[in-house]
């Protein structure tokens, strides 16, 4: 097997020092953050279907997402060491009465591993607490996440309260997490739905590409 | 023409309290609990028994909320009733508006029913699976990710079976998270009102004959004001 093979089925195991290892070896031979976060989210993608599927459980999901945390953190630190400029600024949080945040965190490390400067307001968000965050830190992107049933009734609250204050024009905003599966992003007023971490970081590319043209 | 119940074995209890006192019959059917830890393998069983339905069955009432996205996009010959909760929780606490106010204090609540926790996956079982494959170390350290935005373990309490040996094991899940217990008191209104009807805009979504969801449209329909179903 390849190592690039490996790294999916190593993730897939849940084995932290071999994932850890191979993405250190792709990093120095030259392989993108593409390709290796691509290999990692097939793994993680087959963890969540071995849970589903009652073959792990509850902890093994908590533990993949901290060693993709870790897989980023190894990419986070070269860049650093590159002292590449950052990106793009993005805030991001887990929308109000919902506190699951094991995806918005890989989402997080994703976002950082790429350049981006990452605001993180946490879980359980009001309306009020991304408000304020626009208002400070003026990001390029807005992302909110959500996995329960009530998160999409959230963010259309939140969208809203934007809207009211003036602050929804030339603010970029995505929404993710399992609360929607596909759909229009129209009916609750953002810019783009992803759940896919690849996607999202095309998007947030592509709107700080724009601005910097 | 009869009406069916697709019914969540999450609720076993509470439902077949309420239908040992209606008079009418009903034909029911069981979906299993382990279901809804995989949305897209209840959705898929939900579909195939709506495909398979009777030509006698005219309505089919569903115990399951939005349950992670599984009602969306199914769609029967008959027309079908879904009340407009998240999951069996917001269910047994009575309102949409109850439930919220348990995330209203800043941090979440665990809710626990007897069903919850006699479920093969219930968190005990998680946690001593946990502590078995990771050791007391790590196996701690995971929970605590698990459960780093929690303050409370709620037992929900619908005065059905004895609170006794429910409370204990609360108490014990509770002490291991190192979190609050709280017993709080439940209710079967809303479970007995879609069992019955009528079924009010405000309360419950119907879907006429070949009608169904879309996934935006399943996401925001707990909020009878904001839905546009
Ligand atoms: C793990 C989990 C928990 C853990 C959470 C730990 C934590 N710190 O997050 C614990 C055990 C604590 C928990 C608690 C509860 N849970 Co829970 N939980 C899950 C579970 C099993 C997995 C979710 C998960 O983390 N998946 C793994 C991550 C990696 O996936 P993800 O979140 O989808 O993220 C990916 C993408 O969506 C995307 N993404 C994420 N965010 C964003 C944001 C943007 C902008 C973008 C673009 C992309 C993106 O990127 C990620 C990486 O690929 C799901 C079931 C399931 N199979 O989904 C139920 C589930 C979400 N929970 C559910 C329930 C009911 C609860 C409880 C209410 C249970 C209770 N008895 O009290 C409480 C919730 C309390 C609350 N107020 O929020 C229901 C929700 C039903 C509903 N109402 O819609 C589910 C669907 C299970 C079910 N069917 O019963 N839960």
């Amino acid at each position: 097997m390849s190592d690039t093979r490996q790294l999916a089925a190593a993730m897939r195991e849940l084995d932290e020092s071999t994932v850890l290892e191979l993405t250190k070896s792709m990093i120095e031979s030259g392989h993108d953050a593409f390709e290796i976060q691509s290999l990692l989210n097939e793994g993680i993608k087959d963890v969540g279907k071995r849970f589903e599927s009652g073959e792990y459980f509850l902890a093994d999901l908590i533990v993949s997402g901290i060693i993709y945390q870790n897989a980023m953190e190894l990419f986070h630190h070269c860049q650093r060491l590159d002292n590449a400029p950052v990106r793009g600024k993005v805030v991001i949080g887990v929308v109000e009465n919902d506190i699951h945040d094991i995806g918005k965190n890989i989402i997080c490390e994703v976002l950082r591993a790429e350049g981006f400067e990452v605001i993180d307001l946490g879980v359980d968000v009001k309306p009020k607490g991304f408000v304020q965050a626009v208002q400070q830190h003026h990001p390029d992107v807005l992302a909110l996440s959500g996995v329960m049933g009530f998160a999409l009734d959230s963010m259309l609250a939140t969208i809203s309260e934007l809207e009211k204050l003036g602050l929804r024009d030339g603010l970029s905003i995505i929404i993710g997490g399992s609360c929607i599966t596909s759909g229009d992003p129209a009916l609750i007023r953002a810019d783009k739905m992803a759940i896919d971490p690849l996607e999202t970081i095309a998007f947030c590319k592509a709107v700080t590409e724009k601005r910097n043209e | 023409m009869k009406t069916a119940i697709f019914a969540c074995r999450m609720l076993e209890q509470e439902l077949c309290s309420i239908l040992q006192t209606s008079g009418d019959s009903y034909v029911l059917k069981w979906f299993e609990k382990g279901l809804h830890n995989s949305p897209e393998r209840l959705h898929n069983a939900l579909q195939q028994e709506l495909d398979n339905l009777d030509s006698d069955i005219s309505r089919v009432i569903l115990t399951y909320g939005y349950c992670g996205g599984c009602i969306s996009g199914l769609h029967s010959k008959a027309q079908i009733i879904i009340p407009r909760v998240d999951d069996c929780l917001t269910l047994l606490l009575g309102s949409h508006a109850r439930r919220l106010e348990f995330s209203e204090h800043g941090s979440g609540a665990y809710f626990l029913t007897d069903a919850w926790i006699d479920s093969d996956r219930s968190i005990a079982v998680e946690y001593d699976y946990t502590i078995k494959k990771y050791g007391p170390e790590m196996g701690k350290e995971i929970f605590s990710m698990m459960f780093r935005n929690y303050s409370l373990v709620a037992l929900l309490d619908t005065g059905l079976s004895p609170l006794a040996a429910a409370e204990q094991k609360s108490r014990e899940i509770a002490d291991a998270l190192g979190l609050r217990m709280e017993i709080v008191p439940a209710t079967l209104d809303y479970l007995r009102a879609l069992i019955s009807g009528p079924w009010p805009r405000e309360r419950f979504v119907v879907l006429e004959p070949g009608q169904s969801l879309t996934p935006a449209q399943a996401g925001t329909m707990m909020n009878s004001e904001r839905s546009e179903i």
